[in-house]
């Protein structure tokens, strides 16, 4: 009587395993987020290009040319876009700096886009036209020296590789 | 008063007193296995022998002092009851949720450290099929963000959980292998209760098992000279 006790017990602990055992998630493959269909974004946009940085001495201001008509297609020589929608009007663009006591170019690509160096950003849907300008960027008056500037586009899941750097003098 | 009297007042007194420590030794112990009320007695019949008085022979070999009043010496049979094996009690226990209160009959014991034992294997079991879950999940992110874009941290969709970056999978990662820590620590302390319990009811019980004996004798009716009576109770346990 004992031993069919327990037997009982036995058979009862393996089936309300089993029974449990159909909740729990399944491991997914190596490969699965390789799916760009799982990734927020999609496809990585193109950056926009700085054509200029001009500083205005009189009022102490910064002016920044970019330009990202994406008329030209991805392979275009200026062309922020946004592959997975096949314009740029839902693009943001981000503006980066640093000064002349941390100089580009960065030995590690990753610091390109870092927070430290972020300054602000601007949408695509804010102009119309092409170039575009970047204004009132106000530079203290106890600062002379170098600065360097660089841009990305972001289409709210992805951001671009950054743009060529372009740097102005401060005198 | 000779000096074999002497002798044996002196023999009786030490008697007494051997005899009242095996008694007070006997209770104590019997209290400490929470056996009862102390009483040193768990035969289950008395027998009682009247006994002849006999005279005394002194140590010179002539007649001593011939004592009056009956002697009777009690017999106590063992009580034994059948035996647990302690190690066959405790495999059951390890291996059966609540198993081990199949051997000392304390179902709602066995009820609770079964479904606690049920409900920890559970846990163990999920936790590790989240674990695993999780692990895969990283691994695949950490992977695809190396290969896709590896100077960006990009945002991947989790079922039902929206998009995480791979520091924030890593993170669940981690929370998991946590988890399983903490539920087979959960395990051990409830399978090393269990145990012990099965431990201690099981070697309560077979202390019952232990034949014990007491053999008892006492003098009644002492006379002037030797105004003192004498018990003897002895508890054999073996």
């Amino acid at each position: 009587m004992l031993y069919g006790k327990i037997i009982s017990l036995l058979l009862i602990f393996p089936v309300f395993l089993s029974s449990t055992a159909c909740s729990v998630d399944n491991p997914v493959e190596k490969s699965y987020f390789t799916d760009l269909s799982r990734i927020k974004g999609g496809e990585k946009p193109a950056p926009p290009q700085i054509i200029s940085v001009d500083f205005l001495p009189a009022e102490r201001e910064l002016q920044i040319n970019f330009s990202s008509d994406g008329s030209d297609g991805p392979g275009g020589p200026d062309g922020a876009y946004d592959p997975d929608t096949g314009t740029n009007e839902n693009l943001v663009y981000y503006l980066y700096y640093t000064d002349g006591s941390d100089p580009p170019p960065f030995s590690d690509e990753h610091r390109y886009y870092s927070e430290i160096y972020y300054l602000g950003y601007v949408r695509e849907s804010e102009y119309s036209g092409d170039p575009k300008l970047i204004n009132e960027i106000y530079v203290s008056e106890s600062f002379a020296g170098t600065l360097y500037f660089w841009m990305t586009s972001g289409d709210g899941g992805r951001e671009s590789d950054r743009s060529d750097i372009a740097e102005v003098v401060i005198p | 008063m000779n000096g074999t009297h002497n002798m044996y007042v002196n023999l009786r007194i030490t008697a007494a007193a051997i005899m009242l420590c095996c008694m007070g030794a006997t209770i104590c112990h019997a209290r400490t296995c929470g056996l009862g009320d102390g009483s040193p007695v768990y035969g289950l019949e008395r027998t009682e022998l009247l006994l002849a008085e006999a005279a005394k022979e002194n140590l010179d070999g002539t007649e001593g002092k011939r004592y009056t009043g009956n002697r009777i010496v009690s017999n106590v049979y063992p009580q034994k009851t059948e035996e647990i094996p302690l190690y066959q009690a405790l495999a059951v226990d390890f291996f059966v949720p609540g198993g081990g209160s199949l051997y000392y009959n304390n179902y709602y014991w066995g009820a609770a450290f079964g479904v606690l034992k049920c409900a920890g294997a559970w846990v163990v079991y999920h936790y590790y099929r989240k674990w695993e879950y999780r692990r895969s999940l990283y691994r695949s992110a950490k992977k695809a963000n190396e290969m896709i874009d590896p100077y960006h941290d990009l945002q991947f969709r989790v079922p039902g959980e929206g998009y995480k970056t791979v520091d924030e999978l890593k993170r669940d990662y981690d929370r998991s292998a946590q988890n399983i820590t903490f539920a087979v620590i959960a395990n051990v302390l409830v399978y090393v209760v269990s145990l012990y319990t099965t431990y201690v009811f099981v070697k309560r019980h077979n202390e019952n098992s232990i034949p014990t004996f007491e053999i008892g004798a006492w003098k009644e009716g002492a006379d002037a000279e030797t105004g003192y009576a004498v018990r003897l109770s002895i508890t054999h346990r073996m």
